[in-house]
């Protein structure tokens, strides 16, 4: 698994997820996101494709924006989000900027399985940086 | 664990961690718990505490609840009143889902009269209050009626014929906080909770059916005010301002910390305490868009009691009013507000920051209904779906010790992980049913991670809340029923 739960907090889930690039870990743990709310998320079939368009101050906070936006879209559109193709994180003026093409299903309860929802992507223990050669990122979600 | 040595005993049931423990404590932190609670407290609720502690302008103490367990920011179970000069707002002392609370609603029906139709009862009450992720409520919203609703609050569902008039008496705040401004709220926060009125959502979420047995009537005087009687049914219910609070929250939290340090020089501890001056352009427009979700919170309440009232009236055949399906209170324990407590002889507004805790004031106070403000402010406590939950009262004691606050609930003690592994969902539905608990849920994982052993004892919680003397027992209620998300 390119992800891993930690037992660490006690009400909510705490993710770890390492990889070879940063485009990898944002990937990742969009994934891991999807599996921290669906037992079957691989029966998910990246059926429906939306374009994610961020910009932030710094790495973080794209990271931050990014998960949030998972959250978003599953509670605007109902799509649960398992693929992510085409990541294309660059530095735009003083800004960082994310492009995504990425795709899911229509959230069916029965079919995928709900384990919990999440409610917001918190700052504790937040963090995405390069360890020598890998990528690494970690945090919390509120469910 | 080893009782920690920098806990020092005031006495039975009060703890306090000195402002020496930490620097930049601004005061000393204060552990409301029986000792056995306290040493079952996992480490990092003394940190969150004490890292409270240190924010501006807190006021007196930073307080824990005998249910406090970690969480973020502020530890779950934290109270901290606030000078409202001086003082920060902070979402990570409130928490993401704003108004989060608690629903208590009395029937004249027995347990002989729901025992047989138990099962119909709760299968339809899951499939008239949707549950879990993505659910979406009946009530089909524009964007701009929405923001009707989160700035009107219960007031907005009863006026849509979503419930009795009364039921605006008897919720905190006649259901609506006054300076709610949905210009403060962003278009994603709308976006997210415009259809989620009238849902219960997932988590620690439910609607539970429970008996009132005689000997759990501990106040004879107070539970007849209040409409209770021996072998009784009631419904409590739990729940909060779904995405569109959490998405304010986040969207608050995130603006503060780009500001907090930068533009008022404010350091923090941990990032979840992220916060600005409450008198700052940033802390007032939080405080008017945290006061949508409360108010989104309360309509969502409000629309929830409705369609119970309509399944109840179903099943048994007649109207709401005819089974006297009155609603004892609302009360939310993830809030802030401003109110007034005595300090140093005289009355001083402060903000109050409560964050898995229940605002318990004692008699006499003029927000506390006409009805009941001589015995003090009903408190919902909410168990496990395996214990069993209680309706206390505020007390005198409260007010002067804790700016009249006290515990919501168990409190976990077991990671949602820990659970899984331990328990399975389906298993755990069999067990409990043979307990006399009929439960319908949304997940059988989430069911898992919500049983009854991943809580503290709901009893010694409540004990400790008495015995420190932060509140007064009117019942203890068993479960007999319960959907969940």
């Amino acid at each position: 698994m390119p992800y891993k739960f930690l037992d660490i907090i006690a009400a909510d889930i705490a993710v770890e997820v390492k990889a070879s690039s940063l485009e990898k870990v944002f990937s990742d743990s969009g994934i891991a996101v999807a599996a921290t709310q669906f037992k079957n998320f691989k029966s998910i079939k990246p059926e429906i494709q939306k374009k994610i368009s961020l910009r932030a101050e710094n790495i973080e906070e794209l990271f931050f924006k990014f998960l949030d936006e998972l959250v978003f879209i599953k509670d605007t559109d109902n799509i649960i989000l398992v693929k992510f193709d085409k990541i294309k994180i660059y530095k735009k003026g003083n800004l960082h900027a994310l492009e995504c093409l990425a795709s899911g299903d229509k959230l069916d309860l029965k079919k995928h399985g709900n384990i919990v929802d999440i409610k917001a992507i918190t700052m504790h223990m937040f963090e995405i940086k390069k360890k020598k050669s890998e990528w690494y990122a970690k945090f919390v979600l509120d469910v | 664990m080893a009782f920690p040595k920098f806990i020092k005993k005031e006495n039975d049931y009060e703890w306090i961690i000195d402002e020496n423990y930490k620097k930049g404590m601004r005061v000393p932190a204060k552990i409301v718990a029986s000792e056995k609670l306290v040493s079952e407290m996992d480490t990092q609720v003394f940190e969150q505490l004490t890292n409270v502690a240190t924010l501006p302008g807190i006021l007196k103490y930073a307080y824990c609840m005998p249910d406090g367990h970690s969480g973020y920011g502020f530890p779950i179970g934290g109270v901290g009143a606030f000078d409202l000069n001086e003082g920060i707002i902070s979402p990570g002392g409130i928490g993401f889902d704003i108004n989060c609370g608690m629903r208590l609603i009395t029937t004249n029906l027995t347990i002989k009269d729901v025992k047989p139709k138990l099962k119909g009862l709760v299968d339809e009450l899951f499939k008239q209050v949707p549950t879990g992720v993505g659910c979406k409520g009946f009530v089909k919203l524009s964007h701009n009626e929405f923001k009707d609703a989160i700035e009107n609050g219960s007031k907005w569902a009863v006026e849509k014929g979503y419930g009795w008039k009364e039921d605006l008496e008897y919720t905190e705040e006649h259901g609506c906080m006054k300076e709610a401004d949905a210009n403060k709220v962003s278009n994603r926060a709308i976006q997210r909770g415009f259809n989620q009125i009238g849902t219960l959502g997932s988590g620690n979420h439910y609607l539970e059916i429970q008996h009132v047995k005689k000997e759990n009537i501990y106040d004879l005087k107070a539970a007849e005010k209040f409409g209770l009687f021996p072998d009784q049914i009631v419904v409590m219910f739990h729940c909060g301002s779904r995405g569109f609070g959490h998405q304010v929250a986040s969207d608050y939290l995130q603006l503060f910390l780009k500001i907090m340090e930068s533009k008022y020089k404010i350091k923090i501890l941990d990032r979840e305490l992220s916060c600005a001056p409450f008198t700052s352009k940033e802390g007032q427009d939080y405080f008017s868009a945290m006061q949508c979700a409360v108010n989104m919170s309360f309509a969502n309440r409000q629309v929830i009691l409705h369609r119970i009232r309509e399944v109840f009236s179903k099943m048994f055949g007649k109207s709401a009013e005819k089974l006297e399906m009155h609603q004892v209170y609302d009360v939310a324990h993830n809030i802030a507000k401003k109110e007034k407590f005595v300090i140093g002889n005289k009355y001083k507004e402060v903000l109050v920051h409560r964050k898995g805790a229940t605002r318990a004031f004692g008699a006499g106070r003029e927000e506390t209904p006409a009805k009941f403000r001589q015995l003090g402010q009903p408190v919902i406590i909410g168990g496990s779906m395996e214990t069993g939950s209680y309706l206390l009262l505020g007390t005198e004691k409260a007010e002067k010790e804790t700016f009249a606050s006290t515990a919501h609930g168990s409190g976990r003690t077991m990671s949602r992980a820990q659970a899984k592994r331990t328990w399975k969902g389906e298993q755990l539905q069999k067990d409990i049913e043979k307990k006399g608990i009929y439960i319908k849920t949304a997940s059988y994982a989430g069911l898992a991670e919500e049983a009854g052993g991943a809580y503290k004892d709901v009893d010694e919680v409540v004990e400790s809340t008495i015995k420190s003397g932060l509140s007064k027992k009117v019942a203890r209620f068993i479960p007999i029923g319960n959907i969940k998300g």
